[in-house]
């Protein structure tokens, strides 16, 4: 029997916050301002996920703005069996891979993030009460670490952003990466300790 | 130390992260959906790929266009016209057949075609002036070019019937040999 949307949507209205499950209904019923909600509540999770993949801002709004569209358009093969963001970060993963896959896009990032690397150092020097030396070196290790996750095997990098984003549980990325959950941890362990092992050899942190 | 290193990546990820969404996003993304929404009823979705393929296919081999010969089936009670002319006669049993257009689809004029006729291939032979049960199988080049246009069952060559009296021509050696009595 075909859902209502006026009435489902005053239901919707009337409970404080209707959850993506009855969002999710409602828009498949044909409510696009439900979806419109559905936005407006996972714009910043997507944005982020696109982020770490194809690592450009303008970029990676494109990508959201893709993701939720193809959501949309798809909404009526969604069935469930995950929740709803665990799947629209899935879609907008598979839309980021294939953007990063564009060599000329590729390119561009490259020279984008190497350009931000290296105006950060000034742009980076905080307000603290901490000593000028003190404040060089924390800036020079932040400036290091971007440079060294950027250089990370492309799969560690991804696990690592994403993990660290604090958007996502480790579930919802072993989902968008259609990898198990015990992968995801050993990565973002391995990325750990690359890192450290590399800051280690450059004299710039010492863990002992 | 492990730990402040920890912290330290979690800041370098985070800054790499450090980003949000323009405020026209929104809007943006509202827009491509009014752009881009979906169609309803979405029958098409309901119809498994593999049906859809086959019945296009079925549709171009049976189509006017995707065939030389069209399958006798399809050919069986609807009129045809015979002879056109006797002149086209080719044996003493075929005769053209003209096959009227059939679907609207064929655009080209209506094609000939030789097929052996028989009695029992014309839907009403009394008024077609033929006796079923006298007239020749297969009909007569002479029975045919008197004929009128004659709407025909079917243009394929009607079963052989056998009666008692072909018997003995259709007994084959080995059943004389026998002393088979038909």
């Amino acid at each position: 029997m075909p859902v209502r949307p006026s009435n489902d949507r005053v239901n919707a209205l009337e409970a404080a916050e209707p959850d993506d499950g009855m969002l999710v209904r409602l828009a498949q019923a044909g409510d696009a301002r439900a979806f419109g909600d559905l936005v407006d509540r996972h714009r910043r999770a997507v944005f982020r996920a696109a982020l770490a993949a194809v690592g450009s801002p303008a970029e990676a709004e494109d990508v959201a703005q893709e993701a939720f569209v193809t959501a949309f358009q798809k909404l009526d093969t969604f069935r469930g069996e995950a929740s709803f963001k665990t799947w629209l970060l899935a879609i907008t993963w598979r839309k980021a891979i294939d953007r990063r896959k564009s060599v000329v896009r590729w390119m561009q990032r490259v020279a984008v993030s190497r350009a931000e690397d290296e105006a950060n150092p000034v742009d980076d020097v905080p307000e603290t009460r901490r000593s000028q030396e003190q404040t060089l070196m924390a800036t020079e290790l932040q400036r290091e670490l971007r440079r060294l996750i950027h250089a990370l095997p492309r799969k560690l990098r991804d696990t690592l952003l994403l993990a660290g984003s604090g958007e996502y549980s480790y579930d919802e990325i072993a989902s968008m990466l259609a990898i198990p959950l015990g992968t995801v941890k050993w990565r973002v362990s391995e990325a750990r300790r690359v890192l450290r092992m590399k800051l280690e050899s450059k004299g710039l942190f010492d863990v002992r | 130390m492990s730990a402040d290193l920890d912290r330290e990546i979690d800041r370098a990820v985070r800054s790499l992260l450090d980003a949000e969404p323009s405020e026209v996003f929104g809007a943006r993304v509202r827009a491509s959906m009014d752009a881009r929404r979906p169609h309803r009823p979405r029958m098409a979705s309901l119809i498994p790929a593999g049906v859809g393929a086959a019945a296009i296919v079925l549709a171009i081999v049976l189509a006017p266009w995707g065939t030389t010969e069209r399958p006798p089936h399809l050919l069986a009670g609807r009129d045809v016209q015979l002879p056109t002319p006797v002149a086209d006669v080719a044996g003493p049993h075929e005769a053209t057949v003209v096959q009227p257009r059939q679907t609207t689809f064929n655009r080209e004029a209506d094609r000939k075609r030789r097929r052996i006729v028989t009695a029992a291939s014309i839907a009403e032979p009394a008024a077609a002036g033929i006796d079923a049960l006298t007239a020749p199988k297969p009909l007569s080049v002479d029975t045919l070019a008197t004929l009128p246009p004659t709407p025909l069952t079917s243009i394929q060559p009607a079963p052989l019937r056998v009666t008692a009296l072909d018997l003995p021509a259709l007994a084959m050696p080995s059943d004389a040999a026998r002393g088979v009595d038909r």
